[in-house]
Parts: structure tokens; C-alpha cells; sequence
């Protein structure tokens, strides 16, 4: 009877692992990403659409796959799920570190970006970066926001959310004095919500985006690199710029 | 004084390569072309294992021997020869690369990880900070959750219809809807909520006290299934024995039933007290850094996961293991009183 049972259970095992490699299709490019950035990447009735979103589907186009498929997933996970083979590649706002380098390959820099802070409209005190110094503010955790800030500015106390949102809600309710994130999406909440303004439009830090590809799957990565170097002549790439960021 | 002498070797080697790369030629010394290595190192990450918070110095092995050189170091090779060189630091694991003899100057960077070891090592005091929090959250919440749910547990069996409808409502509702919702609710949507009714901008909640009274709520509701179950569980007959010696209705159910169904509650609650334990790091959506975020955090900087899940299971274990003990001996203590 046990052996029947062992031997069950094998095949179920079995059975579900072939249809876990079945699944694996040429023609679709599966694309973990974080949608909680907006605009480089959100939910908007029901769908994940942003920056990052159009210039990967156009990137696919170019590559010859016949779909994209996204995998919405946590911040905090998704260097561990490209490493696991979830998905094949990312493309969430991510900065290029030399810290995630160490775990997973870039595509050339897609996008420049630097870190900007948001307060409250009533808030005079924060004027500059310095200012920070000896209060609270919202992160999401583990974003060059927190890492820069963790690093350089010992006298902040840092409040790390899951996700950004989360952080601009706690700045709506007085928990946190500042947020601080990348450019795009401090001046997208601004413009969204008007209590809400920016301290400075000159980001603090420069840093550049890359779509990230698990080590050794250079095939991919090659040609996401190419592709992307097509969409900067053929002007794809300033269409989808300026679908997201006309008012710059 | 070696020191010295090392430091104008290097000094030395770098004027001799410094041109060299200059003019895009190799130097020719005694009509033989030089391979003139230099190597750095990176230490992943470098906590300063030594005294007084320095990094490890990195010895320079070169086919499994010493050399008796520390990195950076800059040294001419033999031509025709291959080498293994290897990079040992204490506390990390070595990095090791073939290199061959090719003339002009070379480069190499070795890197070298933290060990498992000590990496747990350097992470366990951010890791007990962060067990500490779910701890203190876990104790507190269960302790008031304890008091609540027999306050709403006897609430429950008692003769009042307006009380056992409130206490019903707070049970069904705690424990139909999702910890993570109830959360949320508290500290983001109470408090624009209380500044509407206050007639002021929003009024903060500190996310320490939203933990606090979320878990508590939430336990509260948990323990008054387990009390309505002890109290229900006491054979009837008590009570009718009970009334009828002459005890008023409270007086039975405090003297008679109370202390019987206690007995009957302790393996549960200590069960409740685990799934706290484990649940309570779901605070960590209000950026309370507790046991499971620090290892979130941890891992997304150094990007270790098997030793970071490996301490936190540890840590958790230590929790729960003594508990567990705890609960068993004092089941085994009441039994004899029975």
C-alpha cells in the first residue's frame, strides 16, 4: 500500500514537473517587474502599463517575440525570482549598482534617473538634501533611496516601506517628514496630488536604469541590446519618452 | 621598516609600468620582456574583521605557496610559466585565478566573500534586533489579546443578547478578514478618517502603537474562540450542579467553570502564541523592522540568501522551541491537579 502511495506521489511530482517545463514557450518574453512606480510602472484598471512597460513591449516587437508576459512581483523578491527563472528578464526602474551587478547582468542604460524629495506643500524646513539630516524619512526598502541614504546620511532615520507607495501615504499622514525616490515618480506623485510638492527638481544623485538579465543568458541580453540601440535611431524610444514625460 | 621597503617596491613597479603604458610599449630589461602583474583587492562585503574594526589583509598565494606579500601588491613574473594565484583573508573565502605569463602589465582584482560563517556572524546582531521587535510585539499583543478575548469569550456564553450580538460581531469580523487587511485599515486609513472627524489634516498613528493594537485586536478575536470553546467544553452538568447547590449564574461560571475551562485553554493559547510569533511579521508593511523585514533587507543588500533564511529560521526555532517546552510542562502540571 505504501509503495502504491510513494509511487503516486512520484509520478504526481513528475507529471507537474513536465508541465512546469512544458510551459516554457520561445516566442514570449516574461518580464518581472514591481508595478507600484508609477509612471515607470503601475496598475491602471486592471493592467500594468508605464515607461518601462512600453519600452519593453516595443523591445520584444523588435527581438521577434510575439508576446510579452508580465509577472507582477515584490521588490524585495525580484532579483531572486529572475535568479530562479521565473521570468527572464527585469525591467522595474532598477538602478544599475555595482552591487547588483555583482548578481545579475544589465543591459546597456535605458534611462537616466536621480534621486528627488518629496514633502508635504506646508513643509519650509526641508530645503536641501542636508536638511534630512535628524528626521524621518520614507523609503522603499532596499531602492537606491534607502542605500544612499542608509550610506551617507547617518542622522536620518529611515523609514523602510515594501513599497513606495505605502512611503507617500505616510508622508499624507504625518509619519514621515520626506520621501525620498527616484525623479520620475516624485514629480508624478507632485503632479497627482496636490498637498504633495517636490523640494528640488535637481536630483541629488545620478544614476541610470538597466534591464536586468540573469548571468549567462548573454544571448538575451544581446539582443535586448540591440534592440534598444535600434529604438534609439528608428525614434521609437523618444515616442514612448515623450508618451510619459511630455510636460519635461 | 619591511614596510617600507614594500611600499618603495610597489612605488617602484608603478614607475616602471606607469610609462610603459604610456608609450604603449613593454620595458626591455636585459632583452627580456616583463609580465608585470599588480593585484588588488575586494573584499564583499568588508566589515572589518580584525581588530579594531580593519579590514583582513589579503595574502598573496601563488601556486599554494606564500609569498609573504599582502594585496595591493605589484610583482614581475617569470616568463613561460602559468601561475594559480589565490587570495586568502581571514573570515573570507579564497578567490583564486589562473594567470599566465604575457608581457606588459596585467591587472587582476581579487574578490573575496565573507564566508558563511562569518556572514551570519556580521548579520546576527541586526537579525536579534529585529527578533527582539517581533518578541516584544508577539508578548504584548497575546497578553492584552488574552485579556480581550476572555473578556469577548465569556461574552459569548453569557444570557445577554446584546452582548453576545457585539462580541459575535467583533469575532466574525477580526477573523474573516485578513491580518494584512486590518493593518492597512488602522494605519493608513484611520487616520484621515480621525482628522475628518477632527476637522484637522490627518492625525498620525505612530506605526509602533498600530502594530500593537492591530495584533492585539487581531489575537483578541482568536482568544475568545479558544475561551468560548473551553467554557463550552465543560460538561453542562457542572453548572446545573453548580446552580442548583445555591451559586448565582456568575458565580458558577467564575468558580465552577472558569477554572476548569482554563485548563482546557492553555494548549491552544500556546498555539495561538506561535502563530502570533510567525503572523506578527506581517507589521512589516508599516515599515516596523522586525524579525522577517531585517532579513528582507539584509538580502536585498547582500544578496545571501541561504545563509540570511537559515539564521532567521534559527532565530525563530530558538523562539518557539522553549515556548513550546513551556506550554507541555505546564499542561503536565495542571493534569495532576485534576
Amino acid at each position: 500500500m505504501k509503495r502504491i502511495l510513494v509511487g503516486g506521489l512520484i509520478l504526481v511530482l513528475l507529471v507537474a514537473l513536465a508541465a512546469g517545463c512544458g510551459k516554457k514557450d520561445a516566442g514570449v518574453l516574461r518580464v518581472g517587474t514591481e508595478p507600484g512606480y508609477a509612471p515607470m510602472e503601475f496598475q491602471e484598471n486592471g493592467k500594468i502599463v508605464g515607461f518601462d512597460i512600453d519600452l519593453i513591449e516595443a523591445i520584444a516587437k523588435e527581438m521577434g517575440r510575439e508576446k510579452v508576459e508580465f509577472i507582477a512581483v515584490d521588490w524585495d523578491g525580484i532579483i531572486p525570482g529572475l535568479l530562479n527563472g521565473n521570468f527572464d528578464c527585469i525591467i522595474s526602474a532598477m538602478t544599475i549598482t555595482d552591487e547588483r551587478k555583482a548578481q545579475i547582468n544589465f543591459s546597456d542604460p535605458y534611462f537616466q534617473a536621480g534621486l528627488l524629495i518629496l514633502v508635504r506643500k506646508d513643509n519650509t524646513t526641508i530645503k536641501d538634501v542636508e536638511d534630512l539630516d535628524g528626521r524621518a524619512v520614507g523609503v522603499q526598502g532596499n531602492t537606491t533611496a534607502d542605500l544612499w541614504l542608509t550610506d551617507n546620511m547617518k542622522g536620518v532615520r529611515v523609514v523602510r516601506f515594501k513599497g513606495n507607495p505605502e512611503a507617500v501615504q505616510e508622508l499624507k499622514n504625518g509619519g514621515v517628514d520626506a520621501v525620498v525616490a527616484d525623479n520620475a515618480i516624485i514629480m508624478w506623485e507632485s503632479v497627482k496630488d496636490p498637498t504633495l510638492k517636490v523640494v528640488s527638481y535637481t536630483p541629488f544623485t545620478v544614476e541610470q536604469y538597466g534591464i536586468g538579465v540573469k548571468k549567462g543568458n548573454d544571448q538575451l541580453l544581446d539582443e535586448i541590446n540591440a534592440a534598444l540601440t535600434k529604438l534609439r535611431e528608428n525614434g521609437k524610444y523618444d515616442e514612448i519618452f515623450k508618451k510619459w514625460f511630455k510636460t519635461e | 621598516m619591511k614596510r617600507w621597503i614594500l611600499w618603495g617596491l610597489i612605488i617602484g613597479c608603478l614607475f616602471l609600468v606607469v610609462p610603459a603604458g604610456a608609450d604603449g610599449q613593454t620595458p626591455d630589461a636585459g632583452g627580456q620582456e616583463k609580465a608585470v602583474v599588480t593585484v588588488t583587492t575586494k573584499l564583499v562585503p568588508d566589515v572589518g574583521l580584525e581588530r579594531g574594526g580593519k579590514s583582513p589583509a589579503v595574502e598573496i598565494f601563488i601556486d599554494g605557496k606564500p609569498t609573504g606579500f599582502t594585496a595591493p601588491h605589484t610583482f614581475v613574473l617569470n616568463p613561460g610559466q602559468r601561475y594559480e594565484l589565490r587570495g586568502k583573508a581571514r573570515g573570507y573565502t579564497d578567490d583564486f585565478r589562473e594567470i599566465s605569463f604575457a608581457p606588459g602589465e596585467h591587472n587582476f582584482q581579487l574578490s573575496l566573500r565573507l564566508n558563511s560563517f562569518s556572514f551570519i556572524l556580521y548579520v546576527f546582531p541586526a537579525l536579534l534586533w529585529g527578533a527582539l521587535l517581533t518578541l516584544g510585539l508577539t508578548v504584548v499583543a497575546v497578553f492584552n489579546g488574552i485579556i480581550i478575548g476572555t473578556l469577548v469569550g465569556i461574552g459569548r456564553v453569557i444570557k445577554s443578547k446584546v452582548v453576545n450580538l457585539i462580541a459575535g460581531f467583533y469575532t466574525d469580523f477580526i477573523r474573516g478578514t485578513p491580518l494584512l487587511v486590518q493593518i492597512f485599515m488602522f494605519h493608513f486609513g484611520l487616520p484621515p478618517l480621525l482628522g475628518l472627524l477632527t476637522g484637522t489634516d490627518a492625525v498620525y498613528v505612530p506605526a509602533i502603537i498600530s502594530a500593537i493594537v492591530t495584533l492585539s485586536i487581531n489575537s483578541g478575536a482568536y482568544v475568545a474562540e479558544i475561551v468560548r470553546a473551553g467554557i463550552q467544553s465543560i460538561d453542562r452538568g457542572q453548572m446545573e450542579a453548580a446552580r442548583s447547590l445555591g451559586l448565582t449564574y456568575r458565580q458558577a461560571l467564575r468558580h465552577v467553570i472558569l477554572p476548569q475551562a482554563f485548563k482546557r485553554v492553555i494548549p491552544p493559547l500556546g498555539n495561538e502564541f506561535i502563530a502570533m510569533l510567525k503572523d506578527s511579521s506581517l507589521v512589516s508593511v508599516i515599515a516596523m523592522e522586525e524579525l522577517v523585514r531585517t532579513g528582507q533587507l539584509l538580502q536585498g543588500r547582500f544578496y545571501r540568501s541561504t545563509e540570511i533564511w537559515l539564521a532567521v529560521a534559527i532565530i525563530f526555532l530558538c523562539m518557539t522551541l522553549p515556548f513550546t517546552r513551556l506550554v507541555a510542562m505546564l499542561e503536565r502540571r495542571m493534569k495532576t491537579g485534576d
